[in-house]
Protein backbone atom coordinates (compact mmCIF):
# COMPACT_ATOMS: atom_id res chain seq x y z
CA UNK A 1 0.00 0.00 0.00
CA UNK A 2 1.19 3.23 -1.32
CA UNK A 3 0.77 6.53 0.65
CA UNK A 4 -0.88 8.94 -0.99
CA UNK A 5 1.17 12.44 -1.72
CA UNK A 6 -1.08 14.99 0.60
CA UNK A 7 -4.22 17.36 -0.88
CA UNK A 8 -3.29 20.23 -2.20
CA UNK A 9 -5.08 22.17 0.19
CA UNK A 10 -3.05 20.45 2.56
CA UNK A 11 0.14 20.96 0.87
CA UNK A 12 -1.08 24.55 1.00
CA UNK A 13 -1.69 24.56 4.88
CA UNK A 14 1.50 22.91 5.13
CA UNK A 15 3.98 25.93 4.14
CA UNK A 16 4.91 28.41 6.38
CA UNK A 17 5.19 30.94 3.96
CA UNK A 18 0.90 30.88 3.76
CA UNK A 19 1.14 30.75 7.54
CA UNK A 20 3.46 34.38 7.47
CA UNK A 21 1.14 35.95 4.51
CA UNK A 22 -2.04 35.08 7.18
CA UNK A 23 -0.20 36.68 10.16
CA UNK A 24 1.24 39.81 7.87
CA UNK A 25 -2.65 40.18 6.76
CA UNK A 26 -4.32 39.58 9.97
CA UNK A 27 -1.68 41.89 11.66
CA UNK A 28 -2.49 44.63 9.02
CA UNK A 29 -6.31 44.04 9.26
CA UNK A 30 -6.27 43.81 12.82
CA UNK A 31 -3.66 46.76 13.58
CA UNK A 32 -5.57 48.99 14.96
CA UNK A 33 -7.77 46.96 17.87
CA UNK A 34 -4.07 45.47 18.37
CA UNK A 35 -2.31 49.00 18.63
CA UNK A 36 -5.07 50.24 20.71
CA UNK A 37 -4.63 47.23 23.01
CA UNK A 38 -1.25 47.83 23.36
CA UNK A 39 -1.30 51.49 24.45
CA UNK A 40 -4.94 50.76 26.39
CA UNK A 41 -3.44 48.21 28.83
CA UNK A 42 -0.64 51.06 29.87
CA UNK A 43 -4.07 53.36 31.18
CA UNK A 44 -5.90 52.95 34.40
CA UNK A 45 -8.89 55.58 35.54
CA UNK A 46 -10.59 54.95 38.20
CA UNK A 47 -13.46 56.55 39.57
CA UNK A 48 -12.96 59.67 40.91
CA UNK A 49 -13.65 59.90 45.08
CA UNK A 50 -15.66 62.65 46.75
CA UNK A 51 -13.22 62.79 48.84
CA UNK A 52 -10.90 65.94 49.54
CA UNK A 53 -7.49 65.66 48.64
CA UNK A 54 -6.31 65.71 45.18
CA UNK A 55 -2.60 64.61 44.39
CA UNK A 56 0.16 65.98 41.49
CA UNK A 57 2.86 63.63 41.49
CA UNK A 58 6.18 65.42 40.24
CA UNK A 59 6.28 64.41 36.27
CA UNK A 60 4.08 67.13 35.43
CA UNK A 61 5.37 67.93 31.33
CA UNK A 62 3.00 70.68 31.25
CA UNK A 63 0.33 73.51 31.78
CA UNK A 64 -2.75 70.21 31.47
CA UNK A 65 -1.84 69.20 35.04
CA UNK A 66 -2.52 72.63 36.94
CA UNK A 67 -5.57 72.98 34.49
CA UNK A 68 -7.03 69.74 35.64
CA UNK A 69 -6.46 70.80 39.53
CA UNK A 70 -7.85 73.86 39.66
CA UNK A 71 -10.82 72.61 37.45
CA UNK A 72 -11.13 70.06 40.57
CA UNK A 73 -10.88 72.58 42.66
CA UNK A 74 -13.39 74.81 41.41
CA UNK A 75 -15.63 71.52 41.93
CA UNK A 76 -14.61 70.96 45.63
CA UNK A 77 -14.19 74.60 47.75
CA UNK A 78 -13.13 72.44 50.50
CA UNK A 79 -10.38 70.14 48.31
CA UNK A 80 -6.90 70.15 49.35
CA UNK A 81 -3.80 69.86 46.52
CA UNK A 82 -1.29 67.54 47.18
CA UNK A 83 2.06 67.82 46.01
CA UNK A 84 5.03 65.33 46.68
CA UNK A 85 8.19 67.03 46.73
CA UNK A 86 10.81 65.02 44.82
CA UNK A 87 14.87 64.89 44.85
CA UNK A 88 15.92 68.20 43.18
CA UNK A 89 17.63 67.49 39.80
CA UNK A 90 21.07 69.35 39.01
CA UNK A 91 19.07 72.50 37.91
CA UNK A 92 17.39 72.73 41.01
CA UNK A 93 20.34 72.40 43.03
CA UNK A 94 22.03 74.70 41.21
CA UNK A 95 19.96 77.67 41.40
CA UNK A 96 19.27 77.62 37.70
CA UNK A 97 15.46 76.50 37.97
CA UNK A 98 12.74 76.72 40.79
CA UNK A 99 11.31 73.44 42.15
CA UNK A 100 8.68 71.41 41.17
CA UNK A 101 6.73 72.83 44.51
CA UNK A 102 7.73 76.46 44.09
CA UNK A 103 6.69 76.41 40.52
CA UNK A 104 3.23 74.15 41.19
CA UNK A 105 2.00 76.50 43.88
CA UNK A 106 3.04 79.89 41.79
CA UNK A 107 1.09 77.97 38.87
CA UNK A 108 -1.78 77.34 41.34
CA UNK A 109 -2.23 80.56 43.25
CA UNK A 110 -2.31 82.45 39.99
CA UNK A 111 -5.37 80.80 39.47
CA UNK A 112 -6.96 81.52 42.36
CA UNK A 113 -6.67 78.27 44.39
CA UNK A 114 -6.09 79.34 47.65
CA UNK A 115 -2.70 78.95 49.37
CA UNK A 116 -3.95 77.39 52.41
CA UNK A 117 -5.68 74.67 50.27
CA UNK A 118 -1.94 73.28 49.05
CA UNK A 119 0.31 71.31 51.10
CA UNK A 120 3.47 69.93 50.17
CA UNK A 121 4.15 66.35 51.18
CA UNK A 122 7.78 66.52 52.37
CA UNK A 123 10.62 64.42 51.18
CA UNK A 124 12.75 63.60 48.27
CA UNK A 125 11.02 61.30 46.02
CA UNK A 126 13.19 59.95 43.06
CA UNK A 127 10.72 58.63 41.17
CA UNK A 128 7.07 57.27 41.87
CA UNK A 129 8.57 54.15 44.50
CA UNK A 130 9.63 57.01 46.81
CA UNK A 131 6.64 59.31 45.79
CA UNK A 132 4.52 56.72 47.19
CA UNK A 133 6.32 55.77 50.52
CA UNK A 134 5.64 59.52 51.32
CA UNK A 135 2.33 59.43 50.81
CA UNK A 136 1.45 56.30 52.15
CA UNK A 137 3.50 58.04 55.58
CA UNK A 138 0.86 60.92 55.07
CA UNK A 139 -2.08 58.33 54.87
CA UNK A 140 -0.77 57.29 58.29
CA UNK A 141 -1.03 60.86 59.26
CA UNK A 142 -4.33 61.36 57.71
CA UNK A 143 -6.17 58.14 58.47
CA UNK A 144 -9.36 59.71 57.52
CA UNK A 145 -8.28 60.97 53.82
CA UNK A 146 -8.86 59.36 50.85
CA UNK A 147 -6.80 60.47 47.84
CA UNK A 148 -7.70 61.03 44.11
CA UNK A 149 -3.68 60.74 42.19
CA UNK A 150 -3.29 62.55 38.79
CA UNK A 151 -1.34 60.08 36.43
CA UNK A 152 0.27 60.43 32.75
CA UNK A 153 -1.95 59.03 30.60
CA UNK A 154 0.47 55.97 29.67
CA UNK A 155 1.98 55.67 33.15
CA UNK A 156 -1.41 55.22 35.56
CA UNK A 157 -1.01 51.81 35.10
CA UNK A 158 2.59 51.84 36.32
CA UNK A 159 1.50 53.83 39.03
CA UNK A 160 -0.80 51.51 39.96
CA UNK A 161 1.24 48.98 40.60
CA UNK A 162 3.44 51.24 42.72
CA UNK A 163 1.04 52.11 44.95
CA UNK A 164 -0.19 48.43 45.17
CA UNK A 165 2.93 47.41 46.06
CA UNK A 166 4.03 50.21 48.58
CA UNK A 167 0.55 51.23 50.32
CA UNK A 168 0.15 48.91 53.25
CA UNK A 169 -3.07 47.93 55.41
CA UNK A 170 -5.90 49.07 53.19
CA UNK A 171 -4.19 52.24 52.36
CA UNK A 172 -3.96 51.26 48.54
CA UNK A 173 -7.96 51.16 48.29
CA UNK A 174 -8.31 55.06 49.75
CA UNK A 175 -6.19 55.95 46.54
CA UNK A 176 -7.51 56.09 43.29
CA UNK A 177 -5.55 57.28 39.85
CA UNK A 178 -6.67 59.14 36.89
CA UNK A 179 -5.14 59.24 33.85
CA UNK A 180 -4.74 62.74 32.20
CA UNK A 181 -5.75 62.98 29.29
CA UNK A 182 -3.03 64.24 26.60
CA UNK A 183 -4.28 66.75 24.17
CA UNK A 184 -2.29 65.50 21.19
CA UNK A 185 -2.47 62.11 21.06
CA UNK A 186 -4.30 58.95 22.90
CA UNK A 187 -4.69 54.93 23.19
CA UNK A 188 -6.70 55.51 19.93
CA UNK A 189 -4.03 56.84 17.81
CA UNK A 190 -0.39 56.81 19.82
CA UNK A 191 1.20 55.00 16.44
CA UNK A 192 0.49 57.73 14.66
CA UNK A 193 3.08 59.93 16.68
CA UNK A 194 7.01 59.59 17.32
CA UNK A 195 6.95 61.51 20.75
CA UNK A 196 3.47 59.01 21.56
CA UNK A 197 5.73 55.65 20.23
CA UNK A 198 8.83 56.49 22.88
CA UNK A 199 6.03 57.26 25.05
CA UNK A 200 4.45 53.91 24.71
CA UNK A 201 7.28 51.54 24.36
CA UNK A 202 9.12 53.36 27.17
CA UNK A 203 6.25 53.04 29.64
CA UNK A 204 6.27 48.95 28.50
CA UNK A 205 9.56 48.63 29.47
CA UNK A 206 9.07 50.69 32.68
CA UNK A 207 6.03 48.65 34.11
CA UNK A 208 7.72 45.00 32.12
CA UNK A 209 10.76 45.51 34.98
CA UNK A 210 8.15 47.03 37.93
CA UNK A 211 6.37 43.92 37.92
CA UNK A 212 9.19 41.53 37.33
CA UNK A 213 12.03 43.37 39.58
CA UNK A 214 9.65 45.44 41.88
CA UNK A 215 11.00 48.28 43.14
CA UNK A 216 14.58 49.65 41.12
CA UNK A 217 15.23 52.89 41.90
CA UNK A 218 18.64 54.44 42.29
CA UNK A 219 19.60 55.65 45.66
CA UNK A 220 23.19 56.87 44.23
CA UNK A 221 24.11 60.54 44.20
CA UNK A 222 23.75 62.45 41.00
CA UNK A 223 27.44 63.24 40.28
CA UNK A 224 28.89 65.84 41.42
CA UNK A 225 30.02 69.34 38.39
CA UNK A 226 32.85 70.41 40.57
CA UNK A 227 34.53 66.99 41.37
CA UNK A 228 34.29 66.24 37.41
CA UNK A 229 35.82 70.03 36.28
CA UNK A 230 38.51 68.59 39.40
CA UNK A 231 39.44 65.75 37.40
CA UNK A 232 39.09 66.84 33.98
CA UNK A 233 41.49 69.89 34.76
CA UNK A 234 43.89 66.98 36.92
CA UNK A 235 44.37 65.05 33.20
CA UNK A 236 44.85 68.25 31.27
CA UNK A 237 48.17 67.56 30.05
CA UNK B 1 20.41 -14.73 -22.48
CA UNK B 2 22.11 -12.01 -23.82
CA UNK B 3 24.59 -9.70 -22.41
CA UNK B 4 22.09 -6.82 -21.98
CA UNK B 5 19.16 -8.78 -20.46
CA UNK B 6 21.99 -9.93 -17.67
CA UNK B 7 22.70 -6.26 -17.15
CA UNK B 8 19.15 -5.62 -17.12
CA UNK B 9 18.66 -8.17 -14.65
CA UNK B 10 21.49 -7.21 -11.87
CA UNK B 11 19.81 -3.87 -12.18
CA UNK B 12 16.96 -4.93 -11.26
CA UNK B 13 18.28 -6.78 -8.09
CA UNK B 14 19.87 -3.97 -7.00
CA UNK B 15 17.07 -2.03 -7.03
CA UNK B 16 15.30 -4.84 -5.43
CA UNK B 17 18.29 -4.28 -3.02
CA UNK B 18 17.79 -0.91 -2.27
CA UNK B 19 13.87 -1.22 -1.67
CA UNK B 20 14.42 -4.02 0.79
CA UNK B 21 16.82 -2.27 3.08
CA UNK B 22 14.00 0.19 3.00
CA UNK B 23 11.67 -2.74 4.58
CA UNK B 24 8.80 -3.32 2.73
CA UNK B 25 5.97 -2.81 2.99
CA UNK B 26 5.91 0.66 1.40
CA UNK B 27 4.31 2.09 3.73
CA UNK B 28 6.39 1.75 6.79
CA UNK B 29 9.20 3.44 3.99
CA UNK B 30 6.73 6.47 3.85
CA UNK B 31 5.92 6.66 7.66
CA UNK B 32 9.66 7.02 7.90
CA UNK B 33 9.90 9.88 5.31
CA UNK B 34 7.31 11.66 7.17
CA UNK B 35 9.43 11.00 10.50
CA UNK B 36 12.27 12.24 9.00
CA UNK B 37 10.28 15.56 7.66
CA UNK B 38 8.50 16.04 11.16
CA UNK B 39 11.66 14.67 12.57
CA UNK B 40 13.80 18.27 10.85
CA UNK B 41 10.59 20.75 12.25
CA UNK B 42 10.88 19.13 15.46
CA UNK B 43 15.05 19.25 15.75
CA UNK B 44 14.45 22.76 14.43
CA UNK B 45 12.10 23.46 17.49
CA UNK B 46 13.97 21.71 19.85
CA UNK B 47 16.99 24.12 18.73
CA UNK B 48 15.34 27.15 18.76
CA UNK B 49 14.03 26.47 22.20
CA UNK B 50 17.94 24.75 23.41
CA UNK B 51 19.68 28.29 21.90
CA UNK B 52 16.94 30.48 23.42
CA UNK B 53 16.89 29.09 26.90
CA UNK B 54 20.48 28.98 26.83
CA UNK B 55 20.93 32.46 25.42
CA UNK B 56 18.64 33.63 28.59
CA UNK B 57 19.89 30.69 31.02
CA UNK B 58 24.18 32.50 29.94
CA UNK B 59 22.60 35.82 30.21
CA UNK B 60 21.25 35.55 33.51
CA UNK B 61 23.94 33.41 34.80
CA UNK B 62 26.65 35.93 33.64
CA UNK B 63 24.68 38.85 33.93
CA UNK B 64 27.16 40.54 36.19
CA UNK B 65 29.74 40.05 33.24
CA UNK B 66 27.65 40.11 30.42
CA UNK B 67 25.37 42.89 30.92
CA UNK B 68 28.08 45.42 31.89
CA UNK B 69 30.05 44.40 28.61
CA UNK B 70 26.41 45.21 27.16
CA UNK B 71 26.10 48.39 28.66
CA UNK B 72 29.53 50.00 28.24
CA UNK B 73 29.11 49.30 24.22
CA UNK B 74 27.12 51.85 23.53
CA UNK B 75 29.74 54.01 25.30
CA UNK B 76 32.67 55.03 22.87
CA UNK B 77 33.20 57.97 24.99
CA UNK B 78 37.20 59.39 24.16
CA UNK B 79 39.40 61.05 26.71
CA UNK B 80 39.06 64.95 26.65
CA UNK B 81 41.69 66.44 24.08
CA UNK B 82 42.12 69.79 23.04
CA UNK B 83 39.35 70.85 20.33
CA UNK B 84 37.78 74.57 19.36
CA UNK B 85 34.29 73.93 19.93
CA UNK B 86 32.63 71.55 22.26
CA UNK B 87 29.02 70.78 20.58
CA UNK B 88 26.21 70.09 23.36
CA UNK B 89 23.84 67.34 21.86
CA UNK B 90 20.16 68.05 23.11
CA UNK B 91 18.09 65.78 25.52
CA UNK B 92 19.48 65.70 29.21
CA UNK B 93 20.09 69.52 30.16
CA UNK B 94 20.44 68.39 33.38
CA UNK B 95 23.96 67.16 32.89
CA UNK B 96 25.57 67.63 29.47
CA UNK B 97 25.85 71.17 29.97
CA UNK B 98 27.23 70.95 32.67
CA UNK B 99 30.01 68.63 31.53
CA UNK B 100 30.26 70.71 28.30
CA UNK B 101 30.98 73.90 30.87
CA UNK B 102 33.63 71.71 32.47
CA UNK B 103 35.35 70.96 29.23
CA UNK B 104 35.56 75.10 28.38
CA UNK B 105 36.77 75.58 31.75
CA UNK B 106 39.06 73.18 32.04
CA UNK B 107 41.19 74.25 28.84
CA UNK B 108 39.86 71.44 26.29
CA UNK B 109 37.44 74.00 24.13
CA UNK B 110 37.36 77.82 23.28
CA UNK B 111 33.70 78.00 22.27
CA UNK B 112 29.91 75.87 23.01
CA UNK B 113 28.02 74.99 20.28
CA UNK B 114 24.19 74.54 21.04
CA UNK B 115 21.52 73.21 18.57
CA UNK B 116 18.03 74.71 18.21
CA UNK B 117 15.59 72.57 19.01
CA UNK B 118 11.85 73.18 19.25
CA UNK B 119 9.98 74.43 22.57
CA UNK B 120 8.79 71.16 24.72
CA UNK B 121 5.06 71.70 26.18
CA UNK B 122 6.61 72.49 29.53
CA UNK B 123 8.39 75.48 27.83
CA UNK B 124 5.34 76.77 25.88
CA UNK B 125 3.29 76.62 28.63
CA UNK B 126 6.54 78.87 30.73
CA UNK B 127 6.85 76.25 33.05
CA UNK B 128 10.69 76.44 32.74
CA UNK B 129 12.76 78.52 30.06
CA UNK B 130 13.67 77.18 26.28
CA UNK B 131 16.78 74.88 26.15
CA UNK B 132 18.65 77.67 24.48
CA UNK B 133 18.03 79.77 27.05
CA UNK B 134 18.68 77.09 30.30
CA UNK B 135 21.90 76.06 28.72
CA UNK B 136 23.12 79.49 28.75
CA UNK B 137 22.14 79.69 32.30
CA UNK B 138 24.37 76.95 32.89
CA UNK B 139 27.49 77.76 31.23
CA UNK B 140 26.94 81.15 33.16
CA UNK B 141 26.82 79.98 36.32
CA UNK B 142 29.70 77.63 35.88
CA UNK B 143 31.96 80.77 34.43
CA UNK B 144 31.54 80.15 30.93
CA UNK B 145 30.63 83.82 29.16
CA UNK B 146 27.64 83.80 27.22
CA UNK B 147 29.90 85.42 24.29
CA UNK B 148 31.71 82.02 23.95
CA UNK B 149 28.31 80.31 23.76
CA UNK B 150 26.75 79.81 19.85
CA UNK B 151 23.78 78.13 17.66
CA UNK B 152 23.96 75.90 15.48
CA UNK B 153 21.56 77.15 12.65
CA UNK B 154 18.41 74.67 12.12
CA UNK B 155 15.92 72.91 13.68
CA UNK B 156 16.28 69.55 15.24
CA UNK B 157 14.28 66.71 16.43
CA UNK B 158 16.47 64.09 16.66
CA UNK B 159 20.16 63.36 16.80
CA UNK B 160 20.82 62.62 12.88
CA UNK B 161 19.22 66.30 12.54
CA UNK B 162 21.86 67.51 14.51
CA UNK B 163 24.41 65.67 13.18
CA UNK B 164 22.94 67.46 9.54
CA UNK B 165 23.14 70.77 11.41
CA UNK B 166 26.96 70.15 12.76
CA UNK B 167 28.02 69.11 8.78
CA UNK B 168 26.24 72.00 7.30
CA UNK B 169 28.47 74.28 9.66
CA UNK B 170 31.20 72.52 9.41
CA UNK B 171 31.36 72.32 5.39
CA UNK B 172 33.53 75.57 5.12
CA UNK B 173 35.35 75.00 8.05
CA UNK B 174 37.75 72.35 7.55
CA UNK B 175 40.05 73.27 10.51
CA UNK B 176 37.40 73.04 13.02
CA UNK B 177 38.06 70.42 16.06
CA UNK B 178 34.55 69.79 17.61
CA UNK B 179 34.01 67.72 20.21
CA UNK B 180 30.44 66.14 20.99
CA UNK B 181 29.11 66.08 24.15
CA UNK B 182 26.42 63.35 25.26
CA UNK B 183 25.65 61.07 27.38
CA UNK B 184 27.74 57.65 27.61
CA UNK B 185 24.83 55.65 26.57
CA UNK B 186 23.94 57.97 23.86
CA UNK B 187 27.54 58.08 22.06
CA UNK B 188 27.58 54.83 19.98
CA UNK B 189 24.03 56.30 18.26
CA UNK B 190 25.63 59.76 17.92
CA UNK B 191 28.96 59.01 16.83
CA UNK B 192 27.78 56.57 14.15
CA UNK B 193 25.43 59.00 12.75
CA UNK B 194 27.65 62.28 12.92
CA UNK B 195 30.41 60.01 10.72
CA UNK B 196 27.95 58.95 8.53
CA UNK B 197 26.61 62.11 7.79
CA UNK B 198 29.84 64.08 7.85
CA UNK B 199 31.62 61.14 5.62
CA UNK B 200 35.40 63.20 4.56
CA UNK B 201 35.14 65.23 7.32
CA UNK B 202 34.24 62.89 10.11
CA UNK B 203 37.36 63.06 11.78
CA UNK B 204 37.06 66.58 13.09
CA UNK B 205 34.48 65.54 15.34
CA UNK B 206 35.19 63.19 18.46
CA UNK B 207 33.06 62.20 21.50
CA UNK B 208 33.30 62.88 25.08
CA UNK B 209 30.84 60.95 27.55
CA UNK B 210 28.51 62.93 29.98
CA UNK B 211 27.68 59.75 32.88
CA UNK B 212 24.54 59.40 33.38
CA UNK B 213 22.71 59.86 37.14
CA UNK B 214 22.28 57.04 39.74
CA UNK B 215 23.58 54.10 37.16
CA UNK B 216 26.12 53.60 34.60
CA UNK B 217 27.43 50.97 32.14
CA UNK B 218 28.53 48.60 34.84
CA UNK B 219 25.07 48.43 36.50
CA UNK B 220 22.70 49.58 34.53
CA UNK B 221 20.31 46.46 34.53
CA UNK B 222 19.88 47.14 38.43
CA UNK B 223 17.52 50.22 38.20
CA UNK B 224 14.40 51.00 36.50
CA UNK B 225 15.82 53.74 34.80
CA UNK B 226 18.74 52.01 33.93
CA UNK B 227 17.09 49.49 31.99
CA UNK B 228 14.52 52.24 30.34
CA UNK B 229 17.47 54.19 29.53
CA UNK B 230 19.64 51.66 27.91
CA UNK B 231 17.03 49.10 26.15
CA UNK B 232 15.45 52.39 24.83
CA UNK B 233 18.89 53.27 23.21
CA UNK B 234 19.57 49.77 21.82
CA UNK B 235 16.05 50.23 20.20
CA UNK B 236 16.87 53.80 18.72
CA UNK B 237 20.07 52.11 17.22
CA UNK B 238 18.47 49.38 15.83
CA UNK B 239 16.02 51.88 14.28
CA UNK B 240 18.93 54.35 12.89
CA UNK B 241 20.60 51.68 11.62
CA UNK B 242 17.74 50.75 9.24
CA UNK B 243 16.72 54.47 9.06
CA UNK B 244 20.17 55.49 8.17
CA UNK B 245 21.83 53.01 7.10
CA UNK B 246 21.98 53.40 3.23
CA UNK B 247 23.10 50.48 1.32
CA UNK B 248 25.80 49.20 3.99
CA UNK B 249 23.03 48.02 5.90
CA UNK B 250 20.45 47.57 3.21
CA UNK B 251 23.14 45.30 2.07
CA UNK B 252 23.47 43.33 4.94
CA UNK B 253 19.74 43.18 5.29
CA UNK B 254 18.64 42.02 2.33
CA UNK B 255 21.85 39.26 2.87
CA UNK B 256 20.36 38.17 5.79
CA UNK B 257 16.94 37.97 3.52
CA UNK B 258 18.63 35.76 1.09
CA UNK B 259 20.51 33.30 3.86
CA UNK B 260 17.24 32.65 5.06
CA UNK B 261 15.38 31.96 1.74
CA UNK B 262 17.86 29.56 0.83
CA UNK B 263 17.79 27.48 3.89
CA UNK B 264 13.64 27.74 3.19
CA UNK B 265 14.44 26.18 -0.09
CA UNK B 266 17.05 24.03 0.41
CA UNK B 267 14.93 22.27 3.13
CA UNK B 268 11.87 22.60 1.20
CA UNK B 269 13.16 20.48 -1.95
CA UNK B 270 14.77 17.66 1.06
CA UNK B 271 11.29 17.70 2.22
CA UNK B 272 9.68 17.46 -1.22
CA UNK B 273 12.92 14.59 -2.03
CA UNK B 274 11.31 12.83 0.78
CA UNK B 275 7.65 13.01 0.04
CA UNK B 276 8.56 11.89 -3.81
CA UNK B 277 10.47 8.96 -2.34
CA UNK B 278 7.82 8.02 -0.32
CA UNK B 279 5.27 7.86 -2.69
CA UNK B 280 7.01 6.51 -5.40
CA UNK B 281 5.71 2.47 -5.28
CA UNK B 282 8.51 -0.37 -4.99
CA UNK B 283 9.10 -2.26 -7.92
CA UNK B 284 8.10 -6.05 -5.64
Amino acid sequence: MVDRPPGALRRVLGRPVFWLIVVALLLIALHRPLLRGAGGVLVVDEPWHDGRHLVVLPVVDGDRWYEVAVRWRNEHAEGTILLVEPYPNRLVEHGLLPSFVEIARERLTQRDVPVEAIVTVAGEARGSWSAASQLSQWLKDNPDARLDILAARFRSRYERHVLDQVLTGGQAERVRVHALPNSEFDESDWWRKRAAVKDVVGEHLRLAYAYLAGNGESDQPYWDVDQYEAKLRESQP
Amino acid sequence: MTAGSVRCGDQLKKIRTVRNVCATPSNVCATASKVTRSGFFRLGCLLTLVILVAGIGILVGTRETTLPAVGQWLDVGQLPRSADYVMVLAGDNTSRPFAAAALVKSGYARRVLLTEIPLSEEERAGLRPPYGELARRVFESRGVERERVADLPGECRTTYDEARALAAWIEDKPDARVAVVTTAYHTRRARWIVQTVLADQADQAYFVSVPPDGFDGSNWWRYEEGVYAYVREYLKLGFYWLRYGGVRVGVLVALAAVLVLAAAVVLRRRWRKDDAEAAEPTLE
